[in-house]
Parts: structure tokens; sequence; C-alpha cells
């Protein structure tokens, strides 16, 4: 029957609470600065800015991933097993050489990141089913592959130099993936067709289909490169700590992910993909465990405030889709 | 001493930020008729029944119901006052049982507090056998076809005591048969007292069951009719309105002879919305698709466009059989699609003017996949020039446009892509006066320019006022074609009702 | 005029199939597992009691929970966290000397910690995944901030003893299990919260349109969740002697994957609790064929797990039930009346 009536709206501003809400992985960022100005001492050292690039690289790069999936309306919760899996890849592959490690470990999580792909894009199944599920069964090829058993890599210096060598002084090397993916994505998202495709699938997938966007194709991508992602933080992570424990690497590392991209503005419903929010949103997560470990705060309430702000972003988030 | 009228609604005014969907508008229902309620794409029936049903609040007026002034909240308020509305939509659980479906939210309990399941069944069944149906209760809802789930809501309706049922187009998915069916229902509630509000566009059918007739046109009351003193004719000119007296063409007439066929649709059919249509369209013509509410205008287009595949039916593309199996070939091919629900099937709302623009011709805009922001800013600031697209930067998300604007928007979607035809489906609807006529003058310079258009509106004098050539449908059936000298609106109208009328009778043949 | 729904024969042993088709999985498994483990004595009382011992104990509990929110086509990925902390609780005020109180104490965890995530379901309108999933983070961390990352022994000899108790040889979990198993049966076949949940899940919307609390039925539900998943939670450090602060960790998902498997429709709105058990009873079998096989890598659970769930997903979507012979159309037989 007839549609509703038509809201005459005459060229009209965005809300003062969008632009609010837009601002608010800054606002964010700004408080916990804040707090730390008062409460923390020796915060504002060098060395704090060095230990946030290191120990944010993972979720960086998980949320880098998880942006584009989420904006296709989608979500990945398997990176944390992603992530061990392909540690895990990596550490039996050294023997072999670095490069053919690295790409092992990413081709393996690309598959895994196409099957989910294939699930939620063909098939149309639920991407948190999916990826559950992927959550499980990547994490028991991790453990399969190594056995249940840790895996220690420290005779490989070279690789390890990947996760705790410096450069350029005292830059530590994590800058490198940080850098390359973040510019990676922004790229994708801001310049490329196919950028604009994942936020228009999310967006309205009816439209999408109507103009010729092979909306399938596109959610695949994301899922992949999501996954290729996570294996680079896992890569990271296992260079870093020098072995590769298929059993616990990266697990809860999705929390993190989302949260960054729920922090940074990217909305849950999907359509939009804020790629620098996700990159602000990292950093407060990352910051909100070092304001707490710093003042002896036990890390657990970190985890606890973490879920609220998670729940807290999605909330904001979730009025401006009306 | 019992009211004649069961339901008076008295000047209702209904507005929606500003713009009137409803002028005073009255209505009334006797007990135990059944009372048709008809009317074009927004005439304002369906604001009258959600004001009726408690889903809008009315702004001014008044509503007797059963001898009382009543002012529903909610669509519970009104359900508990008796006012059920069987919805397109049905609004049952399709895995639950017939039974449950019945008596979800008031299921009779045992003595110990227990859902009482035999009861409900055996009531259930009572309930049915009363309509004439006799189906396994105990079945999961969705065993059943449209038309049965259909009975189970009225036979809900029937246990809360509803006395007036208003059925919003229940036919809409039924077939021949299933519709008398579900006229036998009708008639028995009718026999008990029931009054029925039977919103459907099938004329056949109104004549069929209905006493009586209200007709809305442009939210305001165009008149209501004894269906005895009613033909055809009269039913349709008082939908379609004649307050204007032949709308001007702009254009003057089509060379035909010369014109070489772009597409050709054969023998379509598609649910039971069209039944074997066939439909072809001229290079550079704008082909016009005339017919009331529900004749499978929107469907046909649908399927033009790959969006549907259909179940019956060929097109041909410049002669060829074409292979459209999803919109990604019918652009291949250059084809453009603007839907009726630019929300729901148009816009990216979260995304720029830019980017909704562009959309399609993305592909295009690209060097190895990175979209070449100066080709793109120049023909996206080309079109914002060209078609007067009011924004403050190509920027500005598309949501914050006025309904013509994101038209506009959706228009030069197609317009950047050199398509060789555009279909626009309602491209007016919602859009102001000045806007509409902006969007008229573009529809023939995609004429002009060698564009073929299909058109589908339901203002007939814009389909007057622009089409070369005009296909009056009906029910998925084409009932004629209008071409030159004979496109006005007596003659559409003429076609839909000797159309109509031509199939009333075929229908009374066969009964008799 | 009678309308029949279409009853042809390959619908009807199709019915037949998909809605037994767990059982049928179920009694495929035990039969191939007790001929492999003949040897084995698979068939024994023994083995077959630990089977049962076995989704008491492990996550069949978890399962009848999130099996209500489930229904609601919601998830709760939080059961896990909040069996532990319910463990945690109950134990602390066990140790203070009283046992029935410290019981209390789990049950109201579990109440409490379901009711605050289906208030964020049901009144925010956050995504249940979303919503449980912080839940899930938060409520682990607490159990960490409490416990002190180690387990808490339990002192109390009343609540000790009850993970011991066997009646006729069968351990008293099985027989909670059993209790909860029937009780969640109940509700959903003779309550109205029952046909609302399945209500709910089906069509929200209708369901609101016919009247029903629907945010008050997804509430519930939560808190339903959370209650049985605390007596899972106290059933476990009973047994355990003690609570773990990671009891539970990963068990979300072996639960979905009981529903699922049991063919509870992921969407809600549709499957029974008897499937549920049964889920739980495969899970069971192949838990136990896996610490039977030396030669098979423990660690191809997950594997498994995993596959098992997206196939018996997958199966629910309707790009592969598409294939299936329609059923939608019903036959209108001859004019009866």
């Amino acid at each position: 029957m007839s549609t509703g009536p038509v809201n005459p709206v005459s060229l009209e501003r965005p809300p003062l609470s969008d632009t609010l809400r837009k601002q608010s992985p800054v606002i964010m960022l700004g408080t916990l600065l804040l707090i730390n100005a008062i409460f923390t001492n020796n915060f504002f050292t060098i060395d704090i800015v060095w230990l946030i690039i290191i120990q944010c690289a993972t979720i960086i790069l998980t949320g880098m991933g998880q942006t584009m999936v989420i904006a296709t309306g989608g979500i990945d919760i398997s990176i944390g097993s992603q992530m061990a899996l392909a540690a895990v890849v990596c550490a039996n592959m050294l023997p072999y050489g670095i490069l053919p490690a690295i790409i092992a470990a990413i081709i393996a999580c690309a598959v895994m990141g196409l099957i989910s792909g294939f699930m939620v894009g063909k098939l149309h199944v639920s991407p948190m089913v999916v990826t559950l599920s992927m959550l499980l069964f990547a994490r028991g090829v991790a453990q399969v592959i190594n056995d249940g058993r840790i895996l220690y890599i420290d005779q490989y210096k070279n690789f390890e130099f990947l996760g705790q060598g410096k450069i350029l002084g005292e830059l530590p090397m994590q800058i490198i993936p940080i850098v390359l993916v973040v510019a990676l994505v922004y790229f994708i998202i801001e310049k490329t067709a196919w950028g604009r495709r994942i936020q228009a699938v999310g967006d309205n997938p009816t439209a999408a289909r109507l103009t010729g966007i092979n909306a399938t194709g596109t959610v695949i991508s994301a899922y992949v490169l999501s996954a290729m992602f996570a294996a680079m933080a896992g890569l990271v992570l296992v260079s870093k700590v020098g072995a590769a424990d298929g059993s616990n690497m990266g697990r809860l590392a999705e929390l993190d992910a989302i949260a960054a991209v729920a922090v940074g503005g990217t909305s849950m419903a999907g359509g939009r993909a804020k790629v620098m929010g996700t990159l602000l949103g990292a950093i407060v997560m990352q910051l909100i465990t070092i304001t707490v470990v710093m003042n002896n705060i036990q890390y657990e309430y970190a985890q606890i405030l973490k879920s609220a702000i998670i729940i807290f972003a999605v909330f904001i988030q979730r009025e401006s889709r009306a | 001493m019992q009211q004649e009228y069961l339901l008076e609604m008295r000047g209702i005014d209904k507005a929606f930020t500003g713009v009137k969907a409803l002028t005073k508008v009255d209505f009334s229902v006797k007990r135990g008729e059944v009372h048709a309620l008809m009317g074009e794409n927004g005439a304002g029936k369906s604001t009258l029944i959600k004001v009726l049903t408690g889903i809008y609040h009315k702004d001014a007026g008044t509503i007797i119901f059963d001898g009382q002034e009543i002012a529903p909240k909610t669509a519970l308020a009104a359900q508990a006052l008796g006012i059920s509305t069987i919805y397109q939509e049905l609004n049952l659980v399709p895995f639950q049982t017939v039974y449950e479906n019945i008596y979800m939210g008031r299921e009779p309990r045992t003595k110990v507090g227990t859902i009482d399941r035999r009861r409900m069944i055996r009531d259930a069944r009572q309930v049915l056998e009363g309509m004439g149906i006799a189906i396994d209760v105990q079945e999961p809802l969705r065993r059943y076809s449209t038309a049965i789930q259909q009975m189970v809501a009225i036979a809900r309706a029937l246990t809360i005591n509803a006395k007036l049922v208003v059925m919003d187009e229940p036919t809409s998915s039924l077939d021949a048969k299933e519709v008398q069916v579900l006229f036998d229902v009708i008639r028995r509630l009718k026999a008990q007292g029931i009054a029925i509000i039977f919103i459907s566009h099938r004329l056949s059918e109104i004549f069929e069951i209905c006493e009586r007739v209200t007709v809305l046109r442009n939210g305001e009351l165009a008149g209501v009719f004894d269906i005895e003193e009613l033909d055809t004719q009269t039913l349709v000119n008082s939908m379609l309105g004649r307050s204007f007296t032949n709308a001007q063409r702009s254009k003057g007439g089509y060379a035909y002879d010369e014109a070489e066929e772009l597409a050709r649709l054969e023998g379509i059919s598609w649910n039971v919305r069209l039944n074997g249509i066939g439909v072809d369209i001229k290079k550079g013509e704008i082909l016009g698709l005339a017919g009331l509410l529900g004749s499978g205008r929107t469907e046909l287009c649908n399927i033009l466009f790959g969006s549907e595949p259909p179940d019956d039916g060929s097109i041909f593309w410049l002669d060829q059989p074409g292979d459209i199996r999803n919109p990604r070939d019918a652009i291949r091919l250059g084809m453009g699609y603007c839907t009726e629900d630019r929300k729901v099937e148009g816009l990216f709302l979260h995304l720029s003017v830019k980017d909704n623009l562009t959309m399609a011709m993305l592909p295009q805009l690209t060097k190895k996949g990175v979209v070449q922001k100066k080709k793109q800013d120049a023909i996206v600031q080309q079109y914002i020039d060209r078609l007067k697209i009011k924004t403050p930067s190509s920027e500005q998300l598309v949501r914050y446009l006025s309904g013509g604007n994101q038209q506009k928007v959706l228009l030069a979607r197609w317009m950047c892509m050199n398509p060789k035809l555009i279909i626009l489906d309602e491209p007016t609807r919602g859009i102001d006066v000045g806007a509409k006529a902006e969007i008229e003058a573009l529809i023939q310079e995609f004429s002009a320019n060698g564009i073929s258009v299909l058109m589908i509106s339901s203002e007939m004098e814009e389909l007057v006022r622009n089409c070369d050539r005009i296909v009056v449908m009906r029910d998925g059936k084409k009932l004629g074609e209008l071409t030159d000298e004979r496109i006005t609106m007596d003659d559409i109208m003429d076609t839909i009702s000797h159309g109509a009328s031509a199939i009333l009778l075929a229908k009374e043949g066969e009964q008799a | 005029m009678q309308l029949k729904a279409n009853k042809s024969p390959v619908r009807r042993v199709w019915n037949w199939f998909s809605s037994r088709n767990t059982i049928i999985a179920f009694l495929l498994l035990f039969i191939a597992a007790a001929i492999m483990f003949s040897d084995r004595k698979f068939l024994s009382f023994n083995s077959v009691h630990n089977i049962f011992r076995k989704v008491a104990q492990d996550n069949g509990v978890a399962a009848l929970g999130i099996a209500f929110v489930i229904l609601l086509g919601q998830i709760d990925l939080s059961v896990g966290s909040t069996l532990a902390l319910s463990g945690v609780i109950s134990v602390l005020v066990a140790n203070m000397g009283y046992p029935l109180l410290g019981a209390a104490a789990g049950i109201l965890v579990g109440v409490v910690a379901g009711f605050i995530t289906g208030l964020m379901v049901a009144k925010m309108k956050i995504s249940s995944w979303i919503a449980s999933l912080a839940m899930m983070l938060a409520l682990r961390s607490v159990v960490l901030l409490i416990s002190n990352q180690q387990p808490i022994p339990l002192q109390s000899a009343i609540f000790m003893d009850l993970g011991q108790i066997k009646w006729f040889n069968v351990s008293i979990m099985v027989y909670i299990y059993i209790a909860i198993l029937l009780i969640s049966m109940f509700i959903s076949r003779h309550t109205r919260l029952g046909t609302g949940l399945y209500a709910v899940g089906g069509n929200e919307e209708a369901a609101r349109m016919m009247g029903l609390k629907v945010d008050k039925i997804k509430i519930l539900a939560y808190v339903i969740c959370g209650a049985i998943c605390a007596v899972g939670g106290i059933m476990m450090a009973s047994r355990m002697r003690s609570a773990q602060p990671l009891a539970g960790t990963t068990w979300e998902t072996y639960a979905i994957a009981s529903c699922a498997l049991g063919g509870l429709k992921l969407t809600g709105g549709e499957g029974k609790f008897s499937g549920v058990f049964f889920g739980s009873l495969i899970i069971a079998v192949l838990n136990t064929m896996f610490n039977y096989s030396p030669s098979i890598n423990t660690w191809w659970q997950n594997i498994l797990m995993g596959a098992l769930v997206l196939i018996s997903v997958g199966l629910q979507t309707d790009a592969i039930k598409l294939r299936l012979p329609k059923a939608s159309k019903p036959t209108t037989a001859e004019e009866s009346k």
C-alpha cells in the first residue's frame, strides 16, 4: 500500500548531537590523557609513546580488518583465533625461511576468511554464527598443528627483530605494519571503488544490488582482508613474544578490535567505515590498559571499563541510525 | 435501539510535519456491511485506517464506534474495542501452530495454571469450522498458503469478538479460487453482523462483495456510493479525478515508422502479479505504464531490470534474447532504474551526494581500482549544476537532502552512465511542485537525446503530459495501448474501466 | 470447503526425518561408537552413565539456559562467565558456613547478570551479541578480581558431599540436569511465557500486535538463562570442590553448538528442548570417542565442533532449504460441505 508521509526536509543541517558523536573518540582520548596527566606519574614521556605503539599494534591491525567487515554490516569474532593460527603456521614454517613463513601464515588465514566470507556473503548465514564457528575451527587447526604445545622460536633472531627491534634509533619495528595497514585501509576506504562498495553494501544491500554491485564478492573480500590483517597481527605478536602458543594466543583479541571500531564511530549496523576513528579507538583501548597498569590497579578493572565503553559506544552510535 | 452505523468517523484531519494527509474526511460503516475503501496511492486510505486502528492519532475530528466516542492510542487498544485489522503482511507467527496463533497472548488455562491446549485445539477447530474451513489446527501455520493464513488471522479476530474487521488488500496475493474462499468467509461474517472494511484494487472484487464504496482522493472524500448505483466508469473517474481538463501535452508526435525497437518483453508471468504480458520499448520514446495500484507495473520493471527472474516469458534487447539474470547484466546493457521507494531501494543514506551519484559509474571512474577524484568531482559537479541539485557541497550526506533533490541524485546516477533506457517508477512521488516540473523537463531531455524512458506514474496527468505511448495494465495483463491524440485522461480512464468491465463481464459469463 | 496441508509421501518422509534428525544423528553416532569401542565396553552401564554425566557436568546445563535465549532469536555469550561468577560467589558464601545461602547467592548472581543483559537487549536495543560479549568480558573480569585468579577451595562439607551423592548408582548431577531439562520443557510447552518465547522469536512485531509484553519476555528469558547457568556453576563448584576462576570459558560455543545440532533455529521461534538434550548428547558422545581414541589428537575437537556448528547452521539457511520440496502450497480438496 501507499508509503508513509513524505518528510519534507529541506537542506537540513546535521544535528549537533551528530557532531558530538563524530568527535567521541577524540573526546575519550582527551579525557584519558587528562586523567593520566593528573593521576599518573611520569606519563608524558617518549617511552610511553613507544609503549603504546608496541602494545597497540595488534589492536590496530585487527581493528582495521574489523572496520571493513563491520562496514559491510557484518562482524568477525574469529580474529583472535586467526592470530593464533598465523603465529603457529609461521613458527612451523620458519625453518624454511622468514618470507615463506610469513606468506604461508597470511595465506592460511586468508583461506579461513574466504570460508567465513562465503558463508556470510553467499549463503547468508548470520556473520556472528559463522565467525563463532570459525573461532573454534581456526583455534582447533592452530592447536592441531602445534599439538597443543608452545613452540619457541628464539633461535630465529632475524624474525624476532620484527617484533623486538627498533628502527631509526628508538622507533619500534611495529610502526611499520601499523603505518602500512592503516594507510592501506584508509586508501581502500577513501580512495577506491572497492571501499565505496563495502560501505554501500553495508548501508543498503537492496540499493547496492540494484546499482549493479556484486554484493557477495564485496562481502567476501572484506572477510578475507580482515583475516589477512589478523594474520599480520598474529605475526607481530609471535615475533614479539618469541613463542607460538596455539591454545592461548589472541584470546579475546576480537573484543579489543570490536571495541576499537565501536569507539571509533563506525556504526555496528554497517554502512560507515571510520578508519582514523578506529585508530583512535585502538589507542583509547590501549591507553585504558596502560593507565590502569601504571596506577597499580588490577588489569581486570580495565576489562570491566572496556566492556562498559563498548556498550556505551554502540549505544550512542545506534541512535544516529533512525 | 442500535444505531444504524457501527462506525462513524467525522471530519478527520491528519497532517505529517505540515503536509496534509487527510482533510475533513467523513467515513461511516453500517452494521454487518462490507464497505470498500478505495483510492490511489497517496489518497489517504492507509492513513485513515491507521487513525482508526490507533497506529496514528488524528489531529481533529471524532470517531464514534458502537455508539461511543473512541480515540484508540494503540493497535492493541483498538483491538480491545472490537476493531481488528488483517494486514497484508500477516501479523502471525509462522512457526507456531494454527491454534496457538489464534489464542496467542490469551491462552485459556487449566485449573493448575498451565495452558489448556486441549481446549484451544477444540475451540480453534470450532471457530474455523464456523467459517467453513476444515484444517488441521495442530500444523504449524507456515505449512499453509497465504489464503489459509488469512483465515487464521480472521479466526483470531473473531475470537476477540471483533465487530469490525479491516482487511487491507487481502486478495493481493491470492489466486481466483482462494479469493472465492475468502469471499465465502466474508459472507459468513456478514451474516453474523460483523462489518468489514475491504481494501482492494481489483474493481471486479469490489463489485462482487461490497455493498457500499467510499472513495478518497488526495486526502479528501471523493464520494460515497451504493454499489447498485455505481458503474466502473464513475468509480474510476472518482478515484482518478477529473479536476484537470486534459493536461497539456508537452510533446508532439513520435515518428513510430522509423523507430527501432530497443527492448521487448514477451509473455511475462510472475507470481500471481503478471499474467503473460508483452510490452515493447522503442528507441528514444517515452513509454508510460498506466493502471491502478496492483496492476503489476512495478513488477514488470523489476523483471526487465533483472531484479526478479520471471516465472515464464522472455526478454529481448535490440532483438537479441537478453541474458538478464541480475541488475548488473541490465546495467551493462545500458539500463538504469529509479525505484519507487527511494530510501529503501535507492539511496545510500550514510554516504555523500558524490558517492550516491557515482556509485553505478564507479567502474568507469576508476583506474586500477582507484577512483579518479578529479574526473569524479567534475562529473558530480556537472550533474549538480545541470540538475540544479540543491546541496551545500557534494560531500553532504544524501539523507540531509530534500526528497526532490534526492530524486535528482538518483536520476543523475543513471544519467551519467549514458544509458539507453531509464526506468522510472513514480519519479515525482513526494516531491514538491517546482522539482516535479524540473524532473519532467529532464524526462523530455532524455528522449530528445535518444534515451528511452519507461515510466510509471499514478498521476495520470503526468503520463499524459510526458509520454509518447501509454500501455494500460490491469491484473498483470495489457488492456490496451494509446498513442498520439488518444493520449488523454479520458482515454486512459476509459481503457482502465472498460477493460475492467470487460473482465467483469467475462467473469459473470463464467459464473452464469 | 476443506483445505489440507500437503502431505505427499516425499514430504512426509522428509518432515519425519527433519524433525528427528538430531535423534537419528545421535543414534548413528552412538552405534558407531559402540562398534568402534566394543573392546572398551562402550555399551556398559558405566560408559553410558559417563556420557550422561558429561552432559550434566559439561555444557549441557548451559545449553539449556542459552536455548531460552536462542528461541527468542537472540544470543547470550556470557553463559560461561555467569557460571564462573555464580560458582565463586556461592563458594565464598558457603565457606562462611551457610551452604544454602551460598546456593541462593549463586543463583541470585545469575539472575542479576541475566537481568542486566536482558535490559541492554530489550530496552537499550543493543544487539544481543555485542551486549552479551561485553557481559562475558565484564563478568569474567569480576571473577578474576574476586578470586585473585586462584581457585577458591570449598570448605563446606555439605556442599562437597552434594557432588558425590549417587542414587541408584547415578550421579546426582544427572538428576539435577534432568530436572532442569524437564522444567524447561514444561515452561516451553505449558506456560504463557513458553508460547511467548516462540512468538517473539518467530515474529516479534506480530507478538507485539497480539498484546504480548515483548520486552518482559526477553528480559525473563535472559534471567532464566542466567539462573540455569548459575545452577551449572554451583554444580561445578561442588563437583570440583572449588570455584575455578576460568570455569566455563568457551562453553558458550559448545552450548550454541548443542542448540544448533539440536535443531533450534538460531533466528528464533523454532525448536524443542528435547532437541537440545540430544544435541548435548551428540557432543558428549563425540567427546568420549575422542578420549577413547589415542590415535586422534584431542585438538581436533575444536575443529570438529566449529565445522559441526557451521554445517548445522548452514543447513538452516534458506539458501540450502530452497532445494527441498516445497511445503507451502496446500491442496484444495473437493467441496465437502
